[in-house]
């Protein structure tokens, strides 16, 4: 089964809207009561300026622009206490008008040579290309739209993370919309988004992973 | 064309071992700020919520070649390790979510009840937490009613494996005095526009 075979998964919460990156900051984020104290303590902050914050705190990572505002963690113990802290954040700053959500799970795997090459073939069948002796498959890209401008992208390609041959990666990118007509909307009306969309991304990201996971020839 | 900044001479020095305490001084100083630049210029980047990471070679190929001098910083890192990457990761674990019953005589140990995570809305168990498993930062929010994420897993760092049980209690933005009013003030509009039989 490929998820018993995961190595690593990331998840990163993205936020597309309007932002003053030096808000938020580790002993902010404590002076809310969101991060314990020896998490603040023991904080590494790597930028803190106007236009961009970075720093990490051992569970989770923080990269903040005027733009994105990205927070992410490659520790599963972590998913719900990160989106828990990510709609806590938007609470507190409800006025920051918010564009998009975007759930990103990344999850990588190892396999055998010989299903990983299978797999390319499966994917993207090598007989399309006559054209190419040993053809392979480096990446694969699938979008389902909505007309609410929500969509799910998922992204089939060799790992980058796992520095061995035949390491798998599966991205899926679950984007939520909560502009008004590409305007931003007060985040601490639009960040149950995350909440309510929560499960049903898991979900998706779980059946895609089996949907990998059967097309791989054993 | 070879442009040769004071930062790319600074970075000479180093490697020859032959710089003076005000060269060292202005030259960081210069570093700091190139170096932020880079991260700033690296992150502008990432102008979507896609997953996908700036990389070096974006940043290169992204560049005015006349701003060329200004990048040769990316170096910077390795000399001062200004920035640090994480390679701890989890496998495998297994996620429970669970909210506390109540408390033992001596209030040593809670019982929750908890529920899988990978199965939510399937089954459930009442279980046993002692309270010296909670981090003393923790432990002003194990009260009734709190709800908290146990896992059990494995945590790589640095190639190296090992096996964790991970109980943490749920951390929400606390509601000010006026956020309670206004919440209280839309129940009872609410529940006064209800059918009264």
């Amino acid at each position: 089964m490929l998820a018993e075979n995961r190595q690593m998964s990331t998840l990163v919460l993205v936020f597309i809207g309007d932002f003053n990156p030096v808000i938020i900051q580790p002993f902010w984020l404590l002076s809310k009561r969101l991060i314990k104290e020896e998490e603040a303590n023991n904080a590494s902050v790597e930028v803190m300026h106007n236009e961009l914050v970075k720093f990490q705190i051992d569970w989770f990572m923080v990269q903040i622009t005027r733009d994105r505002f990205e927070i992410r963690t490659n520790q599963e113990p972590y998913f719900e206490p990160l989106r828990d802290l990510a709609m806590s954040i938007f609470a507190v700053l409800g006025e920051t008008p918010l564009r998009a959500i975007g759930i990103n799970h990344v999850r990588h795997y190892l396999l055998e040579q010989k299903p990983y090459k299978e797999l390319g073939d499966t994917l993207a069948p090598f007989k399309n290309w006559p054209g190419l002796k040993e053809p392979e498959l480096l990446t694969l890209e699938m979008v389902e739209k909505d007309n609410l401008g929500n969509y799910v992208r998922v992204r089939v390609q060799p790992s980058d993370a796992i520095r061995k041959s035949f390491a798998l990666m599966i991205n899926v990118n679950d984007h939520v919309n909560v502009s008004s007509n590409g305007i931003g909307r007060a985040a601490g009306g639009v960040i149950s988004s995350l909440g309510e969309r929560w499960q049903q991304s898991f979900n998706i990201t779980d059946t895609l992973e089996s949907n990998v996971d059967r097309l791989i020839k054993r | 064309m070879k442009i040769k900044s004071d930062s790319t001479y600074f970075l000479d020095k180093i490697d020859e071992h032959q710089f003076t305490n005000s060269e060292v001084n202005r030259s960081v100083s210069s570093l700091v700020e190139t170096a932020i630049n880079s991260e700033i210029k690296k992150a502008a980047l990432k102008t979507t919520e896609s997953e996908s990471i700036a990389s070096d070679d974006d940043i290169i190929n992204s560049i005015n070649p006349l701003d060329i001098d200004k990048f040769d910083l990316g170096k910077v890192p390795q000399y001062y390790n200004y920035f640090k990457d994480t390679h701890s990761y989890s496998r495998r674990t297994q996620r429970w979510q669970g909210h506390v019953l109540n408390f033992n005589e001596n209030n040593s140990h809670f019982t929750a009840k908890v529920e899988d995570l990978s199965a939510p809305g399937g089954t459930y168990e009442i279980l046993e937490f002692d309270i010296d498993d909670v981090s003393p930062d923790d432990q002003p929010l194990v009260q009734i009613g709190a709800i908290f994420y146990w896992s059990v897993g494995s945590l790589m760092s640095n190639g190296q494996l090992s096996k964790q049980s991970i109980l943490r209690f749920k951390r929400v933005a606390v509601w000010t005095q006026t956020e309670f009013d206004d919440a209280a003030d839309l129940f009872f509009r609410f529940e006064n526009n209800l059918p009264k039989d």
